[in-house]
């Protein structure tokens, strides 16, 4: 996947707008997932109900005071659901995302700085698994494994892994001929000491916006996995297992699968333009690097 | 409310009488139109289609229409001629002798002959077959054919019951012997039913075309059914709603409530022959003492789990046989009360609670909604539960293997008593997966298989239904209605408490 | 381009094709669950199971059963036959191929008819309202899972206005009209997610084009800001954008699984998941198999196109 890497010239006037713009995106990007993180830490201490408990007597009420986001079929209150489904979703992205980008980071690096035939085996194994159609590999994974929220971020994290590899591959190619690597190799330093001290640091800025736009992907793969009912086992919410389940009740209960959409698509909106933010402003160049992901 | 003239044994004994009087199938009404294709919608995709091997009920609901029996059950589940016209058994009660009707053909037009009778049933028999199904044969050991419109049985034993596990469903129901050789018998199996499969592409559709050898004059009415394969749920609901299809088998529960409010739609529901339980490994510590067993059955509240699972489309119970079966005992030692439950656990030594876990399938929903609401139920008593829900093909491994604390699932297409306990129950049966074993109930189970007298037998079957339900190697829920929903211009189709899905007298007023 | 280069690209082609074959082998018997406990249902015994794997040919060892597999595609290509319903897979094949290139086709149309207007729209008044319009709504679009999209138009489109059918699928050859009015809601469907994504690719391919000089030269000229626009920017941003039509139509070719199922779609992602759900290894590998290929393929006709686009790059 190599591109051209486009020259680039601003007037300095939209330079700055544009700047600006981004900028506006990354606070309001960072706004968003920081009052998700607070739900996700605190969700269970501010939900006014237990999560699983049943009321017969309520089922399906609609939105009010009592039950801001209504109750579902088993009279389950949905706010406090959706509170506590919070960190049951980031669980699920962030531990996903952390295992897929430290195996695709470590292997990219590995592929990258050492080349030839490392790099040929490492990045051929990456094209066979990003070869298999991701929702397949993520199922089948998860059949052999079982299901379950531990599984489901394995699961994703194989997915995304390869990416992440892609990613860092290209970051280390682009840097890995500068001066300051070719002085640290003359100076007879170690190979892994060189990728984590001189390398990988100049490589970042891809993988941190890899990161974040993986993020954003992972809780959609959660939800996507939900609808095939592997995933979040019942009776613990997580935000896809709530909106998967709520497509049967449109009808009777359009809020149950509303409240969780809303908050799976905020989150979603968050970690994109936090990840679009982010890539501007760390390095216009790495648009291209990134069209690579799914 | 019993019936007793709806039994099948009693009707079989009329049956005996009427030896000889064939039943014609013309029913025909004035009005009925001719013609026309009507879209059916399946949840499931069929499991193959070769009736010896698969168990889906989606396979059989397309056999129903493709393949016929030598007896078959009416509406009211009486057994009455089919293939066979007249049957007689001998004094032992141990060779079984049928006449077949004239003039049947299979749908390729073959005259249907004794001999397909035979290779059907020997090929059922035959344990390279690996058939699943050989047990509906109720002990039949050899099948012949004197001539070719006579087949007799022999059994090992007597059994008055043989009548009805040869009406009941499709399994025993006869093929042409052509599609088990030239390999067509999993996909295209050729019968002598009202329709034939022409088209079967899996995953989306399966094509019935009216059968133009069909034996019973005039029918089916309609030229062909489509049948599409919907699984979503919301989707299957919305397809019937915008005529997209006609008629649709699995009406998503939580919408019958609203279905029902619509004039463009029919909810066609009966009482079916089949139960909701829990199954209790009976090898798993403290579950295998009664007394925990008897705890969670008082613990539980039945009228909840029927609106969470069902969506109040079932009867809640606490004895397998619905109170539409002539059968019913309606024995109910429990009721939810939670200081009855604490002193059984007490008393087994687990007073303050202990732990197991509940294994659904996501292949059916309504387990996994069952397990969600048995978990709370049982939580205020120090009973913590873990959900397992497994997709279909694993927590079939696993329920055989005995790998689990309890499961939930449930029985179909149930109609004599024998059906709702024998093959569960009986020490070392296949499908005894709790490993039950209780020798009073062996033999009364083997009585009731040769007890033709119907107070004798209901004697029998109390007294078996009673213990089971005391010792709760099931704990039974609820039984759930069959509903089916089809647009109202669907006409002659009527939902049976058997489950079976039959269109040869349906037509299209349109 | 050196054919050296395409020859070094096909070799890996197959490379890939020829791992992702291996490991499926692998990987599909570690699967709990087994297609003969499958085909017989609540009612398999050991004996029972046993029998019906001897049938199946499960039996044998798994290097044997590779071996057979691979030899009947490379000089037969032929797939075997499914486990569970009989049907011969290579027949399989070859109507949900199509099926599902059709729809990844007409969702990535779909996409494109979102994404090109919005794109351009919003790059030529890049922190306008319009921008900022167009990049909220791309941003719903792309967090809105696509099964929750489904429904919804179905809803709408099939239940309420009663305009399309609700799912389902027509052949080409029977009922042409038919065949697009059930194409319509599951490309949209993808459509919408695929679009969101490209006016965010495409916006940004612009801006990129719209600093270089040769524009700035184009607009001191004086010349209209249609001209530069037709003439220089969209023809300049066209291999970037070819770049992500590729890479969005391999990405659909398997991400309209879920669309699939959801419109009863009769395609290669729907059999993949109903034959895991099976345990039907073969038909399962089949699936993976071509997935993988058309996956691969695209990507590599993505690449030589951007090749041959643009010449300045040189791949000897």
């Amino acid at each position: 996947m190599t591109s051209p890497e486009p020259t680039l010239y601003r007037s300095p006037l939209k330079d700055f707008l544009r700047r600006f713009l981004r900028h506006r995106l990354i606070i309001l990007g960072s706004i968003i997932i920081l009052s998700l993180a607070v739900i996700a830490l605190f969700g269970s201490k501010l939900a006014p109900y237990d999560p699983v408990a049943m009321n017969f007597a309520e089922r399906f009420a609609t939105p009010s005071l009592r039950h801001p986001f209504g109750t579902d079929e088993f009279g389950r209150d949905v706010f406090s659901r959706v509170l506590y489904g919070a960190a049951v979703s980031f669980k699920v992205a962030f531990i996903a995302v952390a295992i897929s980008g430290t195996a695709g980071v470590f292997l990219g690096a590995v592929a990258g700085f050492f080349g030839r035939w490392l790099d040929e085996v490492i990045m051929r194994f990456m094209d066979i698994l990003f070869a298999f159609p991701a929702v397949l590999l993520a199922i089948t994974v998860m059949a052999i494994l079982g299901r379950g929220v531990g599984n489901a971020m394995i699961a994703i994290a194989i997915v995304y892994a390869p990416i992440f590899a892609r990613v860092t591959r290209g970051a280390v190619i682009s840097v890995r001929g500068l001066e300051y690597v070719t002085a640290a190799r003359a100076l007879g330093q170690q190979d892994g000491f060189i990728i984590w001290r001189h390398v990988l640091p100049n490589a970042i800025g891809p993988i941190i916006v890899q990161t974040s736009l993986s993020l954003a992907f992972a809780i959609l793969a959660e939800a996507a996995l939900s609808f095939f009912g592997l995933g979040t086992q019942p009776p613990d919410p997580s935000w896809g297992r709530m909106l998967a389940e709520g497509r049967g009740f449109l009808q009777q209960a359009p809020w149950m699968g509303i409240f969780p959409g809303l908050a799976i698509m905020m989150s979603v909106m968050g970690f994109n333009f936090l990840g679009d933010g982010l890539r501007d402003l760390l390095d216009p160049r790495l648009k291209q690097v990134l069209s690579a992901n799914r | 409310m019993q019936n007793r003239t709806r039994s099948y044994v009693t009707r079989i004994l009329v049956s005996l009488l009427l030896l000889g009087l064939a039943v014609s199938g013309l029913t025909q009404d004035a009005g009925v139109e001719r013609g026309g294709t009507l879209i059916a919608a399946w949840q499931q995709d069929p499991v193959g289609l070769d009736p010896h091997i698969t168990s889906a009920r989606s396979s059989f609901q397309v056999l129903e229409n493709v393949l016929d029996t030598l007896l078959t059950l009416d509406e009211e589940l009486n057994v009455q001629p089919s293939l066979a016209e007249s049957w007689g058994v001998s004094d032992d009660g141990l060779q079984w002798t049928f006449t077949l009707r004239e003039g049947v053909r299979f749908s390729n037009g073959r005259p249907l002959v004794a001999d397909d009778v035979v290779f059907t049933y020997q090929r059922m028999l035959d344990p390279a077959t690996g058939s699943g199904n050989a047990y509906k044969l109720g002990g039949v050991t050899e099948v012949a054919a004197p001539d070719d419109r006579t087949v007799v049985m022999t059994l090992g034993a007597p059994n008055p019951g043989l009548l009805g596990r040869l009406a009941t469903d499709k399994t025993v129901g006869i093929i042409a012997r052509e599609s088990v050789e030239d390999g067509t018998i999993n996909t295209e199996p050729i019968g002598t039913g009202p329709f034939k499969i022409t088209e079967f592409q899996p995953g989306s559709k399966l094509v019935l075309e009216r059968n133009e050898n069909y034996w019973r004059e005039g029918l089916p009415y309609l030229d062909a059914v489509e049948i599409r394969i919907i699984s979503d749920d919301a989707v299957r609901r919305s397809a019937l709603i915008s005529g997209d299809i006609d008629w649709a088998f699995a009406v998503p529960a939580q919408s019958v409530e609203e279905l029902k409010a619509r004039d463009d739609v029919v909810i066609d529901e009966v009482p079916a022959g089949a139960y909701w339980y829990i199954g209790v490994n009976l090898n798993r510590e403290p579950l295998n003492d009664v007394r925990v067993r008897q705890a969670i059955a008082n613990a539980i509240n039945r009228d909840e789990l029927a609106l969470a699972g069902a969506f109040g489309n079932a009867e809640p119970t606490q004895d397998p046989i619905p109170s539409s079966n002539v059968w019913d005992f309606g024995y109910a030692p429990y009721e939810q009360d939670l200081d009855k439950a604490r002193a059984l656990m007490a008393e087994a030594g687990v007073g303050d609670g202990f732990e197991f876990e509940i294994m659904p399938t996501s292949q059916y929903e309504e387990s996994v909604r069952i397990a969600q609401v048995l978990q709370a139920q049982l939580a205020p008593l120090g009973i913590t539960t873990s959900i397992r829900s497994l997709e279909w093909a694993e927590w079939l491994e696993e329920e055989g293997a005995g790998n689990y604390d309890t499961y939930v699932c449930s029985w179909n297409v149930l109609v004599d008593p024998d059906d709702f306990f024998y093959a569960q129950h009986k020490t070392g049966e296949v499908f005894n997966f709790t490993g039950y074993s209780n020798s009073t109930v062996d033999t009364l189970l083997e009585q009731g298989r040769q007890t033709a007298d119907f107070e004798e037998r209901r004697e029998i079957y109390a007294q078996v239904n009673q213990t089971i339900v005391d010792e709760a190697p099931y704990i039974y829920i609820y039984n759930p209605l069959e509903i089916n929903a089809y647009r109202p211009d669907v006409r002659g189709y009527q939902t049976r408490a058997d489950q079976a899905i039959r269109f040869v007298e349906t037509w299209l007023d349109r | 381009m050196s054919s050296r280069y395409l020859l070094q690209r096909l070799g890996s082609l197959l490379l890939v094709l020829f791992g992702v074959s291996i490991l499926t082998f692998a990987i599909i018997p570690l699967i709990p669950g087994s297609p003969a406990r499958v085909r017989l249902g609540v009612q398999a015994t050991d004996e029972t199971v046993a029998a019906v794997e001897k049938q199946l040919g499960l039996d044998r060892p798994l290097t044997t059963q590779y071996v057979d597999w691979l030899q009947g595609i490379v000089f037969r290509g032929d797939f075997g036959r499914s486990l569970i319903n009989d049907k011969p897979i290579s027949a399989e094949i070859a109507r949900r191929l199509p099926a599902t290139l059709v729809l990844a086709v007409a969702a990535l149309l779909v996409g494109l008819l979102i994404a090109l207007p919005a794109g351009i729209a919003s790059a030529l008044r890049p922190g306008g309202k319009l921008d900022l319009g167009v990049s909220v709504l791309s941003q719903i679009g792309v967090s809105i899972p696509d099964f929750w999209m489904g429904i919804l138009l179905i809803l709408v489109f099939a239940e309420n206005l009663q305009w399309l059918p609700s799912s389902g699928f027509t052949s080409l050859n029977e009922d042409p009209a038919d065949w697009l009015r059930h194409l319509i809601l599951p490309a949209v469907t993808a459509g919408i997610i695929s679009g969101s994504i490209m006016t965010r690719f495409t916006r940004s391919a612009l801006l990129e084009v719209l600093h270089r000089d040769y524009v700035r030269t184009a607009r001191a000229k004086g010349l209209t800001e249609r001209v530069v626009v037709v003439k220089h920017v969209l023809r300049n941003a066209a291999i970037s954008i070819a770049t992500i039509i590729g890479l969005q139509l391999a990405t659909l070719f398997s991400a309209v699984v879920v669309v699939e199922i959801i419109f009863s779609w009769p395609g290669l992602g729907s059999l993949a998941l109903q034959s895991t759900l099976q345990r039907d290894y073969p038909v399962l590998q089949a699936a993976v198999l071509m997935s993988a290929m058309a996956f691969a393929v695209i990507n590599l006709l993505t690449d030589l196109s951007y090749v041959l686009l643009d010449p300045s790059i040189d791949y000897a």
